[in-house]
């Protein structure tokens, strides 16, 4: 894995150290953690190798073709079409995660009787592992015997076989599913924020918005960015939930990198191509990560 | 503060002695299981069933149900089967999640008691199973000695040498016992498991066998009796009548019955290969089309064929759910057994659940044997659940293993799995007594007696053997769901197929 | 923060907004397991049923719903329960260090080095998992929990790492300097202050890890074996070839939830202290 760069080079933007001359401390402290996950690497580095190569897991040999899987992944309809849900899937699932979170954690941090409950009750969506989740939801938006069609009066709509409802749903299911993630996370960021500023501004009279606008918002910014860090990576991963309800379907409507690249591993058995694919999500990832990290170095090191 | 991070180490504490708590039963299972047949050179070739040893456990030939009452023998008995030979040797078998599993689990002990083998068992659920024997075959670690698995999947394993052939363990009568009648089993489940490695039809029944079949999963038409009868409707005999039938349906219920939507025909249509399984192939070949020519160009755009997925597509269109494009296999079962559905053309391994305790449908159900073309072929795509043993498995450890293949495919087991709804692969245990009483409470005798049609006269292996087969379904499936939201003509839509089709095949070397 | 009774009533119908959103699903899956099999797949839905403790007993070996009879729930959950705990406690353990490091120390590559730990959630892992396959094979870790264990720290070291060292930055350096500069030692500084400090979040941290640990599927089926195959894969066994036993997967998710839960409960009073933290800055 590449290692680049990422300090901001000016060294205002760094923390001012506790600790000095301790050049051994870092490396000590850091060592078990890098040392569990340089294991990684190695199968990571093979991943990569394969991509270069035509290898189909059911052919005694496969030779390395250079870039032909990159280049043919590139004119290949399918793997746009798929490049589009991921990133449509992501994006929406993003945008309600992080306004539904928000909300819920306004709505959660304070103290009154029953907000505790609220708050491990809000766990629950998680603790449900996804494809369950997935599962579960089809049997609830089922045509016929499906709760919610019987309870909205809706008839029998198909929820997974119109391409735009089968996208929401699976939006939807994404959504239930993480959104206590993001409340949890920003909740937690909430409560970490000093109360003397918001006193301050109530006493001036400064209204709701301000408050949201220019307070909060910029304090809960490394939060955000944090929740966001996270999300994103598994958004774009997002696999299990749509593999239980639509694996994909209706056509390709809900078909997004991992499920193409799963069926290509499994039925296909092309793992060399798969895994050119599985690697774009990886550089996809990889700048919006970096994107994210930096904008939260500089976020966090502003408010200190 | 004090307190605050007290109670914080407390909480990690309680953790910590939870995971301890945990382990402690379960530290012993770990290490030993790795010790993965890697015997590539195979030197032990020469040491035979080791008959020295001290009293030799033999047992007579004739009496297969014995495994209490050993029989020393007089002689030095050289190359007679006993089911002991390969007492201490170990072996892991994969199983998927099938009812057929559920009986193996609890038969193993009597493997094991009989055999003196020690077997190890892993049970996933299908999808999972597949997908991780994949991956167990492919990066070469063989884990599994012995495995379910079927014709589709093991075409690939076999063309990249990841099972073996099965035949020389069948033919030695030293390990396999006189009682295992190879001439028992319908010769369409040996033949749909075979292959010569000849990628397209030619190679069709030919060659090595890479699964002992034990359950046949054959087709058949499941329809509403009840519902028939209030309409007065027959039960369709061709595919023309089938999809006649189901507009008849459609219009005299207007899609309602009994105050429930109602739909005329359940087929399976996800985006998933299920959709292409054995009630699809055998509409198509019956219908005069086919997959694959003989030189391997698609076949699937043939007037034939493009004329048979019209008709089907269409009536699943016009009279079936509107869910059709996200049905599973479990859905179109679940929709029949909910009473949703007037007919369904799918495995006969549905029977027992529609006519099971937790079913609207039981008792109300007529059976009919796959619909037939229009010269009159009919056909029921065979598909058959069997066992293949890893080529990594060698020596004695493969002759231990053949042993647990012939136990699972031997009379008696297939008699456990046909009361599970697994139906046989074999003649005898089809007719017999405990087969034939079980089958027949479903439909007042009729289903038995329909399906001994199939399994007699309709059942043949039908999709085109290659290592590219479940690839090549991939667009295929894409193609029917476009047709099913009007994206295209079918003849359109195919032409586009066959040619990601031969694509495929020129990609994987196949073609040229 | 003051509420007005008009606030504190919009306050609660937001909570009941949300109890709905939350529990309406989750209520779905607890009747079901309370369903014999006809009523769950019932035309119309049914919401009034005889409930039935078949689906439960069948779990423990008790019972019999169709063809499943004493199934392997229970060592499922108790793989689950090992390789959770492992996880978020070998995390703790090798993150811990790093988190603070991260947050307070200066030193060379330290952004590159804290987002190569992220960087290996970027792929989905079936792209290592052929890979992880023969190596763990060749290591004997296979079927070991040491091995589903360490593959775990894929999901949860980054997010520990990355969770704490955000914990750790947000408490002020000055009071850490204070400690300090009273003589306390540096590991009494970091026990006795930090950690208590960034304890709400640590908390919150270390329950979502364990929950993704819980959650994971492709590495229990993949890597484990017959001895620690966690829950997740247990699950989806009650999809059977020929049907799904809904009432069992239902039953068995409802069970599978309530340790979570106790789990929950218990850190939730650390999560609440975190309401007195903004006091300190």
């Amino acid at each position: 894995m590449t290692v680049t760069s990422l300090s901001p080079s000016n060294s205002s933007a760094a923390p001012p150290a506790v600790h000095k001359r301790t050049d051994w401390l870092p490396v000590i402290m850091t060592a078990p953690a890098t040392l569990a996950l340089i294991g990684i690497l190695y199968p990571f580095a093979i991943a990569v190798y394969y991509s270069f190569t035509n290898y189909r897991i059911v052919s005694k040999t496969y030779k390395v073709v250079g870039f032909q899987n990159y280049v043919r992944m590139f004119s290949n309809a399918d793997f746009w079409e798929a490049m589009g849900n991921t990133l449509m899937f992501a994006a929406a699932a993003l945008l309600f995660e992080l306004a539904l979170g928000f909300l819920i954690a306004l709505l959660l941090n304070r103290s009154v009787p029953g907000v505790g409950l609220m708050r491990a009750l809000l766990l629950l969506p998680l603790m449900v592992p996804p494809v369950i989740s997935g599962m579960m939801w089809k049997t609830m938006l089922a045509s016929s015997s499906g709760p919610v069609n019987y309870i909205f009066g809706l008839g029998n709509y198909a929820w997974f076989a119109n391409p735009w409802s089968a996208r929401f749903v699976v939006i939807f299911i994404e959504v239930w599913s993480s959104t206590p993630f993001v409340a949890l996370v920003l909740l937690s960021g909430l409560q970490s924020l000093p109360k003397a500023p918001f006193e301050a501004a109530q006493v001036d009279g400064a209204n709701a918005w301000f408050i949201l606008n220019r307070l909060m918002l910029p304090m809960l910014k490394p939060f955000i960015l944090i929740v966001l860090l996270f999300r994103v990576v598994d958004v774009i991963k997002l696999f299990d939930i749509v593999f239980a309800t639509t694996s994909g379907g209706p056509m390709f409507t809900t078909t997004t990198i991992p499920i193409l690249v799963y069926k290509e591993v499994f039925k296909s058995y092309t793992l060399g191509s798969a895994t050119a694919k599985v690697l774009m999500l990886w550089v996809i990832n990889y700048v919006i990560s970096f994107w994210l990290a930096s904008r939260w170095r500089k976020t966090a090191a502003s408010i200190r | 503060m004090n307190k605050r991070s007290f109670q914080f180490l407390l909480a990690l504490m309680v953790m910590a002695s939870m995971l301890l708590a945990a382990c402690a039963p379960a530290a012993t299972p770990a290490p030993v299981k790795t010790e993965a047949p890697v015997v590539t050179e195979a030197p032990a070739k020469t040491e035979a069933p080791v008959v020295t040893e001290a009293p030799v456990v033999t047992e007579a030939p004739a009496a297969p149900e014995v495994t209490e009452a050993p029989v020393a023998p007089e002689e030095p008995a050289a190359p007679e089967f006993n089911w002991r030979q390969f007492e201490g040797q170990k072996i892991t078998v994969f199983l998927s999640e099938t009812p057929m599993a559920v009986a193996i689990r609890s038969n193993l002990q009597d493997f094991i008691d009989k055999t003196g083998i020690d077997v190890e068992y892993l049970v996933v659920a299908e999808n999972e199973y597949w997908n991780k024997l994949t991956i167990d075959l492919s990066s070469g670690a063989g884990q599994f000695n012995v495995f379910m698995s079927g014709p589709t999947l093991n075409w690939g394993y076999a063309a990249a040498d990841q099972i073996q052939p099965l035949d020389p363990y069948m033919a030695d009568p030293t390990i396999t016992p006189a009682d295992w009648d190879e001439s028992d089993f319908y010769p369409w489940a040996l033949d749909s498991n075979r292959w010569d490695m000849t990628p397209g039809p030619v190679g069709l029944g030919k060659g090595s066998l890479w699964a002992m079949p034990v359950n046949a999963v054959n087709n058949l038409v499941t329809y509403r009796k009840d519902v028939f009868e209030q309409l007065g409707l027959t039960v369709p005999d061709t595919w023309d009548e089938w999809a006649e039938t189901a507009r008849a349906i459609k219009e005299k219920t207007g899609g309602e019955f009994e105050g429930k939507p109602f739909y005329s025909v359940a087929q399976r249509g996800a985006l998933d290969t299920t959709t292409l399984s054995g009630p699809f192939y055998s509409g198509l070949f019956s219908y005069g089309g086919r997959d694959f020519h003989d030189d391997l160009s698609p076949a699937i755009n043939d007037p034939q064929s493009v004329a048979f997925q019209t008709l089907y597509m269409d009536t699943i269109k016009e009279t079936g759910s509107p869910e059709w494009p996200n049905m599973m296999w479990f859905d179109v079962q679940q929709g029949f057994t909910s009473g949703q559905f007037a007919m369904v053309f799918d495995v006969g391994d549905f029977v027992p659940t529609f006519e099971g305790e937790g079913s609207a449908v039981a008792g109300k159900l007529g059976y009919a044997r796959p619909p037939a073309g229009p010269d009159g072929k009919r056909y029921s795509s065979a598909w058959t659940w069997g066992f293949s043993m890893n080529s990594k498995t060698t020596g004695d450890q493969a002759k231990a293993s053949w042993l647990f293949i012939a136990w699972a495919s031997s009379a008696d087991s297939m008699v456990s799995f046909a009361k599970t709804g697994s139906w046989p692969t074999r003649v005898s245990v089809w007719n017999s007594p405990e087969v034939t009483e079980f089958a027949n409470q479903f439909g007042n005798g009729e289903f038995r007696a329909v399906f001994d049609k199939v399994l007699a006269e309709d059942v043949a292996w039908l999709v085109a053997p290659m290592t590219e087969a479940s690839a090549v379904e991939q667009p295929w499936v894409k193609a029917l769901q476009d047709y099913f939201y009007g994206k295209g003509s079918m003849q359109q839509l195919m032409d586009q197929v066959a040619e990601e089709m031969t694509q495929i095949l020129k990609d994987s070397g196949t073609l040229q | 923060m003051k509420e007005t009774k008009g606030k504190l009533l919009l306050v609660y119908l937001g909570m009941l907004l949300l109890g709905i959103y939350i529990l309406a699903p989750v209520t779905w899956i607890v009747m079901m397991s309370f369903k014999s099999k006809i009523d769950v797949i019932s035309v119309p839905p049914k919401f009034i049923f005889t409930p039935t403790f078949d689906n439960y007993l069948a779990l423990f070996g008790l019972g019999k719903v169709g063809l499943l009879t004493g199934t392997t729930f229970l060592s499922f959950f108790k793989n689950s329960l090992i390789l959770a705990l492992g996880s978020v406690l070998l995390s703790i353990v090798l993150g811990m260090p790093a988190a603070y490091a991260f947050a307070r120390l200066r030193f060379k590559a330290k952004e590159s080095l804290a987002f190569t730990f992220l960087s290996f959630r970027f792929v989905p892992e079936i792209t290592i998992i052929l890979p992880l396959y023969v190596i763990y094979q060749k290591l004997n870790l296979y079927n070991t929990y040491t091995g589903l264990i360490l593959v775990y720290q894929l999901i949860s070291l980054p997010f520990i790492i990355w969770m704490m060292r955000s914990y750790f930055e947000e408490i002020p350096v000055a009071i850490e300097q204070a400690a300090r500069t009273d003589g306390y030692s540096w590991g009494r500084t970091f026990f006795r202050m930090v950690l208590p400090l960034a304890a709400p979040g640590v908390a919150a941290s270390l329950v979502l890890a364990f929950i993704f640990c819980w959650n994971n599927f492709i590495f229990g089926l993949m890597l484990g074996g017959t001895n620690t195959q966690p829950v997740t894969v247990g699950l989806l066994s009650f999809m059977g070839t020929n049907e799904v036993q809904w009432g069992l997967m239902a039953a068995a998710t409802v069970i599978a939830v309530i340790p979570l839960m106790v789990l929950a409960l218990s850190v939730q009073r650390y999560m609440v202290r975190g309401l007195t933290l903004g006091a300190v800055k």
